[in-house]
């Protein structure tokens, strides 16, 4: 059950927070009033809303989320608390900005100088937003309006974030990386990305999203991205949180005439997670590719909502969601697919695979097709199952033991969807990330296994 | 000793009996055929050996090396030198299949004492054993048998063998599936195979791989036991007879030497 919301201890919160962002244009404040306003209205959502039907946010509504207050330097506990792994995830990029805890952090950061002379803007949003520059206004607020509490908490709250520009024509080869942490105690953050991909431009970008171990931390964030005519965008999140945190993202993308976006939603840790992406293909002949993968181990719920809205003619959408879940976990996906009235000639896939490693995980998936024109094609399809028997035997009749070889199979089940993952190297970084996660998990499953044993051997009371 | 030596086995799968008082002895070195029609339990007595989920051994025994192989799981057994080839090798996707070769030969290694193989070694090692065997090295970084043709996984499975150098292989229908050519070629690089202290077991229906690949001994297998035994002659009548006459001529039971 949701505990009742603090009203006064979240206007206490919010009038903290806005004093701290006096030097925020105008506009943004008063965006922040209505966006809270709307989350003291609507309060958390339920089990009711069919929305959250199969993910509980109680735990959430027990604890007070604010910002923490800007520092001078958060020190970071040693990068050891984090996934090293996952940290080197583009660690040489040139163009990387780092977080903790909502805040831009400018030793970790290896771009110093936010413009260079090929015009692409790599910087915190606060830098920006001080100097109130116009783009930036053109997409921030713009796709993320106050559907939820989660996304109006993040417009109130959000302390900073980046914003990345990419000039019309411009080829960027290294990935743009963008590393949000969450390190601390029982912190709240609330990091903003907001991204202009101009018309012709070519880019990668990548967010990580890693929390402390041990912490109960809280990253609620939000990205908004535009794509203008024939831009072509790789977006990816990585995430990994610890098993006691939360992590609540919202990507929001508009996509011009002929633009191709692609979007991996890498989710590999925390108590609850909850993503939800949406797609708008605005304009005709857009390519919009959703892929996703998520885990799901111990207790944990990670659920993943996504919408592919096509609105205008001749576009074409792909989603390949796959998912692994064990223990008593539980994981969800709806995929919701939307054809608008004169959004003719569209080609929509979708495709929902599960692999689910014990009796005691659950798995909810719904495909959800809305359908208001005609010479379409439209499909979608789920499965869910356990690991493939004849491949187990083949690999131990080759002398490889039974968890290895489960374990190769998780592996080669997960790394399906880095396929097309560029630059092969960023590929490889994730890929040996994830083997090291994979590892990490059968050791949880062998503990869930024993603790389990152990709960059954307790005499009753 | 024979390094293989089954007793009365009695098998059954899904409640129902398909070995049926089964007795062979296989020595080192030798290369044996089992032959038989359909249903009379050849690929069972395969999956049984190699430890195949599903099959119930409700009496009888196997001996392997002198020690009890229905007590040892599928990996031990490999890992103790016996591979099976499979009538049906199964297709991994996402699994390279150089990655799972050098994890097969890691464990095997291991359960040797040995080191692991390094990863250089491993390629230049792998390649030339492709090479020997007719498997075009470019599907070495394949996912294992994705996409590969009938000819090309039962290569992939010999390339396996001759990687693994178990000491007890047995062939599931090796030649099913191939052309003439290509039987021939397969059948040569079993024989290359061939030494004095491996013992080679081939399940088929045609006597033809046992033109390349002559075997010491044949059987043949019938409602689930052995009924006949001979040299490579047996072989060739039964191709011009067939299992009836053969099975009707022959009251033979048991593993005859």
């Amino acid at each position: 059950m949701n505990e009742p919301l603090d009203r006064d201890a979240y206007a206490d919160g919010f009038a903290r927070a806005l004093a701290t962002m006096a030097d925020q244009p105008s506009w943004l404040n008063s965006a922040r009033r209505m966006a809270f306003s709307s989350f003291i209205d609507y309060g958390w959502p339920t089990t009711k809303d069919e929305d959250w039907r199969f993910t509980d946010v109680s735990p959430l509504t027990r604890m007070l989320l604010l910002p923490r207050p800007p520092a001078e330097e958060i020190a970071l506990d040693g990068a050891d608390a984090f996934d090293t792994r996952l940290l080197a995830v583009g660690a040489t990029s040139h163009h990387r900005l780092v977080f903790v805890d909502g805040h831009y952090h400018r030793q970790l950061s290896e771009r110093q100088q936010h413009e260079l002379g090929d015009g692409l803007v790599v910087a915190p949003l606060s830098a920006t937003l001080a100097r109130d520059e116009i783009p930036a206004a053109r997409v921030l607020g713009q796709l993320l309006r106050d559907q939820t509490a989660f996304i109006s908490l993040n417009t109130a709250f959000m302390t900073d974030g980046a914003w990345v520009r990419i000039p019309a024509g411009l080829v960027v080869d290294e990935p743009i990386v963008l590393v949000y942490l969450a390190s601390s105690g029982q912190s709240s953050s609330f990091p903003r990305t907001v991204v202009l991909a101009g018309e012709n431009s070519q880019a990668t970008i990548v967010e990580l999203h890693l929390g402390a171990d041990g912490a109960i931390t809280t990253a609620n964030a939000a990205t908004e991205i535009v794509l203008e005519s024939r831009a072509k965008l790789r977006h990816m999140t990585l995430q990994k949180a610890a098993p006691t945190a939360f992590h609540l993202s919202h990507l929001a993308v508009e996509q011009k005439t002929e633009s191709e976006f692609s979007a991996r939603s890498l989710s590999l840790g925390g108590r609850l997670v909850r993503n939800d992406v949406h797609a708008l293909l605005a304009e005709e002949g857009c390519v919009c590719n959703l892929d996703g993968l998520y885990l799901a181990a111990g207790t944990n719920v990670v659920d993943n909502h996504t919408t592919i809205d096509h609105r205008a003619p001749r576009s074409t959408s792909r989603e390949i969601y796959r998912g692994v879940a064990q223990g008593r976990s539980r994981a969800v996906f709806s995929g919701r697919i939307v054809i608008r009235p004169g959004a003719q000639q569209t080609d929509a896939r979708q495709t929902n695979r599960n692999l689910v490693l014990s009796d005691g995980a659950t798995v909810h998936t719904k495909p959800f097709l809305e359908i208001f024109a005609n010479d379409v094609k439209c499909s979608h399809g789920a499965t869910t199952g356990r690991l493939d028997a004849d491949a187990l035997f083949y690999l131990r009749s080759r002398g490889i033991g039974e968890k290895e070889a489960a374990q190769i199979l998780i592996r080669a089940f997960m790394t399906e969807s880095l396929d097309g993952i560029e630059p092969t190297s960023l590929r490889s970084e994730i890929e040996t990330a994830i083997a090291s996660t994979i590892a990490d998990l059968a050791a949880q499953d062998e503990k869930d296994e024993k603790d389990e044993r152990h709960d059954g051997s307790q005499p009753a009371r | 000793m024979a390094l293989l030596s089954i007793k009365n086995l009695h098998v059954e799968a899904s409640g129902k009996p398909i070995l049926r008082g089964l007795s062979l002895e296989v020595d080192p070195g030798e290369v044996c055929a089992i032959m038989g029609p359909n249903g009379s339990g050849k690929s069972t007595l395969a999956g049984v050996l190699a430890g195949r989920e599903g099959y119930v051994v409700t009496a009888g025994e196997i001996l392997y090396q002198g020690k009890d192989l229905c007590a040892m799981p599928p990996e031990e057994r490999a890992r103790e030198g016996i591979f099976l080839g499979f009538q049906h090798p199964v297709e991994i996707p996402g699994v390279a299949n150089t990655y799972f070769l050098r994890a097969a030969l890691n464990a095997v290694r291991k359960h040797r004492g040995e080191e692991p193989i390094d990863a250089m070694d491993f390629m230049a090692h792998v390649k030339a054993k492709a090479k020997s065997v007719g498997l075009s090295p470019e599907l070495l970084g394949r996912p294992v048998n994705e996409g590969f043709s009938g000819g090309e996984k039962k290569r992939n499975e010999i390339l396996q063998m001759s990687v693994l150098e178990p000491r007890l292989a047995v062939l599931d229908e090796t030649d099913s599936g191939l052309d003439i050519d290509a039987v021939r070629e397969v059948a040569g690089a079993v024989q290359a195979l061939r030494n004095e202290a491996r013992a080679i077991v081939v399940i088929t229906h045609h006597q033809r791989l046992l033109d390349y690949l002559v075997p010491d001994r044949v059987h043949v297998l019938s409602g689930g036991t052995i009924v006949a035994s001979g040299d490579k002659s047996l072989a060739i009548e039964l191709e011009k007879s067939g299992y009836s006459s053969a099975v009707a001529r022959t009251s033979a039971v048991g593993g005859a030497a």
